[in-house]
């Protein structure tokens, strides 16, 4: 008696649990992404939430095609111009945590779009709304923020014109908007600067469409300028630090999670420049046990890091080997030594106990 | 009255205006000046170790070789420094081709902008020994006084390819800065005469040095023109 065929039967070991998960080590998948991106000759540019600061480091350290559009002056040291935000992504951004952020930088580079309020003030130092945190100490005057912010601009539009491959990390759902122009920004005000006002400013929780239309608009915009760029979606797996909702951090985590996680897995479905790389399922995913975590549960640990990174690199094998670059090792053993990383939206904890 | 004017290459130029004073006899006879010169790379990382009688300066140059010790005596004399504000290593940096400071970035699109502290970083970090160095002086009870250089050179900005206005904007970010780390400190500065400058910021030709592979000195007639403001100094200082 012949078995009855099934569609499984044709299916690969990966799309198994068993034989692709059940009976593996988590380090040991195999194909986890579902197509590789060519990253071996690509102009490569990173941005996102505070995870992508991993990415973009592991990419720097190779030989590869690392955008970087706003160095760090050369006199300064490695530690001072990672202080200073330097070299942390392809610009000097800073954390770009949700998808209307970028969607609104890239309108800003190419002038459709003037924040209303670009200038926070605390304690006479002055800085800049859009990256509160590349700036430890702030600017001395709001003229120095504007004429900041202009050069900035500048680099990131010729960083989007230029770009082969865009690596975006998503990371948050919720995020403080000004109500009269909807201007979106990274952190709340009052925290780093600013003055929290609720009647100037409202808490919004992104949905699954707003997400998706913001990001297809960034996306439309950015082949607009640059017809060959493709991009690669990942979503963070660093849980927020606090909710602004009503709801149990840890369920606002979810809900922010699978939201981006659904949206980016679409986007790779739907769109054929659009690619996702799973390290969110690679950290956070139960196979890992939760090992890849920092005793906090938040902060992912050095080896988490590595793993994501030896799986993208295993699925883009034309990615090269590391280099050892001062700056970048120097940059990657301050990251290391202190499992560190630039994260603003960290800061939001810093009265608990 | 002895005056002790140490520091870097500055110096020169101070010791032959007070020679050109001097032989003018345009100064009182009862003056004596001692001078000290090094390449104001010795300076860099200089150390201090407190003796009984005074202070042992260390002359290293990192990765070079080592001088014999300035040493810095406890009496009632004025010591004047030249170096902290010497702002050439800056000014002439090669960043500049690329960046310019916030503050003149209006006039220049294609170079990318810095804030005033990123460039206050680097002038942290470039000042630190000496503003320890000046801290033991002080704390020590020695009298001191720091002495401005010459404002840049006209010709400067076209022997590193820097823009003229870029590369006096990052002097002046320099000079403010560590200008107010030395009066925090309750330090006097000997400022650059404002007879040797124009209003551009860089000095006036005729106190140039004739040698144009100099980027950074003062001549002789500046020299002496500091000197008649450090003889000013010393004087009122010894009256009060």
């Amino acid at each position: 008696m012949s078995k009855d065929v099934t569609f499984y039967d044709s299916q690969p070991d990966k799309a198994f649990w068993r034989r692709a998960v059940g009976n593996r080590h988590c380090s040991q998948f195999e194909s986890l992404a579902r197509e590789a991106l060519d990253l071996g000759s690509a102009k490569i540019a990173t941005a996102g939430s505070c995870f992508a600061q991993h990415i973009g480091r592991a990419l720097r350290a190779r030989d590869l095609q690392y955008m970087d559009y706003e160095p760090a002056p050369a006199f300064l040291s490695a530690s001072e111009a990672d202080r200073f935000g330097y070299s942390v992504y392809s610009c000097r951004y800073g954390n770009i945590y949700t998808v209307r952020q970028l969607w609104q930088l890239f309108q800003e580079c190419f002038g459709s779009r003037k924040p209303k309020e670009i200038v926070w003030e605390s304690n006479g130092r002055y800085f800049d709304a859009m990256r509160p945190g590349i700036e430890p100490e702030g600017f001395g005057s709001p003229d120095e923020v504007l004429a900041l912010r202009k050069s900035h601009l500048a680099c990131v539009r010729r960083m989007f014109e230029d770009l082969g491959v865009f690596v975006f990390t998503m990371g948050l759902t919720e995020a403080w908007t000004h109500v009269e122009d909807e201007t979106t920004y990274p952190i709340s005000p009052g925290v780093i600067a600013g003055k929290y006002d609720a009647q100037k400013y409202r808490l919004d929780n992104f949905r699954y469409q707003s997400i998706r239309d913001d990001f297809l608009a960034f996306a439309d915009g950015l082949r607009s300028v640059n017809p060959h760029a493709r991009i690669l979606l990942t979503v963070s797996p660093v849980p927020l630090a606090a909710t602004a909702t009503d709801e149990h951090v840890l369920v606002a985590t979810t809900y922010s999670k699978s939201v981006l996680r659904a949206v980016a897995g679409d986007l790779a479905s739907d769109i054929d420049y659009i690619s996702y790389f799973p390290s969110y399922e690679i950290i956070v995913g139960h196979p890992s046990r939760g090992m890849f975590y920092e005793p906090n549960l938040r902060a992912v640990c050095p080896a988490g890091v590595e793993q994501v990174m030896s799986y993208f690199f295993a699925d883009n094998p034309k990615a090269g080997s590391t280099h050892k670059d001062k700056r970048t090792v120097d940059a990657a053993s301050v990251a290391e030594d202190e499992g560190y990383e630039h994260c603003e939206e960290a800061l939001l904890d810093k009265t608990e106990t | 009255m002895t005056i002790k004017v140490f520091g870097d290459s500055h110096v020169g130029a101070l010791r032959r205006g007070w020679e050109h004073l001097r032989n003018a006899g345009d100064v009182a006879s009862d003056i004596e000046i001692e001078f000290y010169a090094s390449d104001g790379r010795y300076w860099l990382e200089c150390d201090v170790k407190e003796t009984e009688t005074g202070f042992h300066i260390s002359q290293r140059r990192k990765g070079g070789d080592t001088l014999e010790d300035y040493v810095v005596r406890k009496n009632d004399d004025t010591y004047f420094l030249s170096s902290p504000l010497h702002s050439a290593p800056l000014y002439r940096n090669r960043v500049w081709k690329t960046c310019c400071p916030w503050a003149c970035a209006e006039h220049h699109d294609d170079l990318q902008a810095l804030s005033s502290s990123v460039i206050e970083s680097w002038a942290d970090h470039q000042v630190r020994h000496r503003i320890q160095m000046i801290d033991k002086l002080r704390a020590g009870g020695i009298s001191l006084v720091v002495i401005e250089p010459p404002k840049p050179l006209k010709r400067t900005p076209k022997m590193f390819g820097i823009r003229p206005d870029v590369l006096i904007t990052a002097s002046s970010i320099y000079r403010n800065y560590v200008s107010g780390l030395i009066g925090e400190r309750g330090i006097p500065i000997v400022r650059t005469p404002d007879e040797t400058y124009e209003d551009t910021g860089f000095t006036k030709s005729v106190y140039a040095p004739k040698n144009m592979k100099d980027y950074h000195h003062g001549n002789v007639l500046f020299g002496a023109l500091v000197m008649k403001k450090i003889i000013h100094f010393a004087s009122r200082a010894t009256c009060d």
